[in-house]
């Protein structure tokens, strides 16, 4: 284990033995990195502030229930793109019940998704186009920084699926980034995995 | 290009690959217009995402967030309890008073300027309550702030370098505790004020119902509260309501009582959110 998850572990000791001061410790080592996490994976500011306090409230409410084999880190971040996929899934159904109709792709010329997030408008709406799936390993490994590894503990997928995702993701990163700036608009379908 | 071809390209973009593998790799992909077209697109890709920097909540989302998370885990429960005496005041009260201001909506708080700043011992508090128990009584002021706060917004006025009245119950009489609500002469001959949105300037915090009600207080304080600080005051439910916080040596900071001063009920609001009422 790195010194970090040490550190980690001792701290979710010391909470648990009611020490408020570990507890903002850990918010200080994780809050950005989840609220990062939450942010680009949910495209809204309120959405992710909303995910990150509920990722916290999992993993502090089950903090007995962490066992030190695998790192702190590693289950948060678990906790953290699950409560994401969890928003995600509630933002559908909310959308489905309000328009029963609309199944319109991502409006990509539309920026207005897009002010509260802090990517680069033109980065951003070729991620908006993404599946999930493939957002979320984006999102871990190249905007995250996470290794592969961490990104396959965290997503709970193969290494193989990681970069099998990464790769193809890339590549349509690659032709949406290059056709928005040709400025031509097309929208990217082909997300199916090798 | 098969999946060996794609894993050995990321493969050697992650580093993940030893000295004379990556050697091995780079050549392949150099020898292949294929390999080398995608290299140079994961790169790109790649080093594109990672210009996009990191993101961050701001100071006020931060706070909020831990706010929430602190309430909603009731972590005062779990927290170790400083005595108060010993450690500085405002790191105990201001979370409780937090939590005593959503639980009553309060609307407004009293706004008390001192003469003693937040890290003075209890003996120079003690000192300067005497003081102030002195001082002539304070003019009910309106002051911008509060007078906002009563349009439906909270002000929070319990800035760090903000005083606390504190109050020694072991000697306490009401006397003493109406005493640390008048204003005082501070250095420089700055008179301040006590502010209360809600009251009108002919009422007086020292009129004799608060009295009244104080005495009935205190007597139904447990026996071990030493300390009172007064907090707060607001308007709840058309009621001016008086925030106390209490202590006692033994168990350090316990409890906020909340006192009705319509009708001399309070409700008491323990660390972990037990109501008592009488």
């Amino acid at each position: 284990m790195t010194d970090r998850a040490h550190l980690d572990v001792e701290l979710i000791d010391r909470y648990l033995a009611g020490d408020i001061g570990a507890f903002n410790e850990l918010m200080d080592a994780h809050e950005d990195m989840v609220f990062g996490i939450c942010l680009r994976m949910l495209r809204d500011r309120e959405a992710a502030l909303d995910a990150t306090q509920d990722t916290f409230l999992t993993v502090f409410r089950k903090a007995d229930r962490f066992q030190a084999k695998a790192a702190f880190s590693t289950w948060l971040y678990r906790v953290t793109m699950n409560t994401c996929y969890d928003h995600l899934r509630r933002a559908k159904r909310k959308r489905a019940d309000r328009l029963p109709d609309a199944h319109d792709p991502v409006d990509i010329a539309s920026s207005d998704p897009f002010d509260s997030v802090e990517v680069r408008p033109d980065i951003e709406a070729a991620l908006a186009t993404l599946s999930e799936d493939f957002r979320a390993v984006v999102v871990l490994v190249d905007l995250q920084g996470m290794s592969l590894e961490q990104a396959s503990d965290t997503l709970e997928v193969p290494g193989g699926t990681v970069k099998s995702r990464l790769f193809r993701a890339r590549k349509l990163l690659a032709r949406q980034l290059g056709n928005l700036r040709d400025g031509s608009d097309p929208l990217i379908a082909d997300d199916g995995e090798s | 290009m098969n999946d060996h071809d794609r894993d050995l390209i990321l493969d050697l973009i992650h580093g993940r690959l030893g000295e004379d593998e990556a050697e091995a790799a780079l050549s392949r992909v150099s020898g292949d217009p294929e390999l080398s077209n995608a290299y140079r697109e994961q790169v790109i890709v790649r080093d594109s995402l990672a210009s996009a920097g990191a993101v961050a909540m701001s100071a006020t989302e931060r706070s909020n967030l831990r706010a929430a998370l602190t309430e909603q885990l009731h972590l005062e429960v779990a927290a170790p309890v400083p005595v108060v005496r010993a450690a500085p005041r405002r790191s105990w009260w201001k979370p409780v008073a937090g939590l005593a201001a959503a639980a009553a909506a309060v609307t407004a708080i009293v706004v008390l300027p001192g003469s003693f700043s937040s890290d003075e011992s209890a003996n120079s508090e003690t000192a300067a309550l005497q003081e102030s128990s002195e001082a002539p009584a304070a003019t009910l002021g309106t002051d911008p702030s509060v007078a906002s706060a009563e349009d439906g917004g909270t002000v929070d006025l319990f800035a760090d370098d903000e005083p606390v009245i504190v109050i020694d119950l072991s000697s306490a009489n009401p006397d003493e505790i109406l005493g640390a609500t008048k204003g005082r002469t501070l250095p420089g001959d700055i008179e301040s004020r006590l502010q209360v949105a809600g009251y009108s300037s002919e009422l007086t915090i020292n009129g004799a119902d608060l009295e009244k009600c104080i005495n009935q207080i205190i007597a139904e304080l447990p026996e071990d509260t030493d300390q009172a600080h007064l907090i707060g005051a607001g308007i709840e439910n058309g009621n001016t309501v008086v925030h106390l916080g209490l202590s006692s040596a033994a168990e350090g900071v316990d409890a906020i009582v909340t006192i009705n001063l319509s009708d001399c009920t309070y409700t008491t609001l323990t660390n972990g959110l037990d109501v008592n009422e009488g």
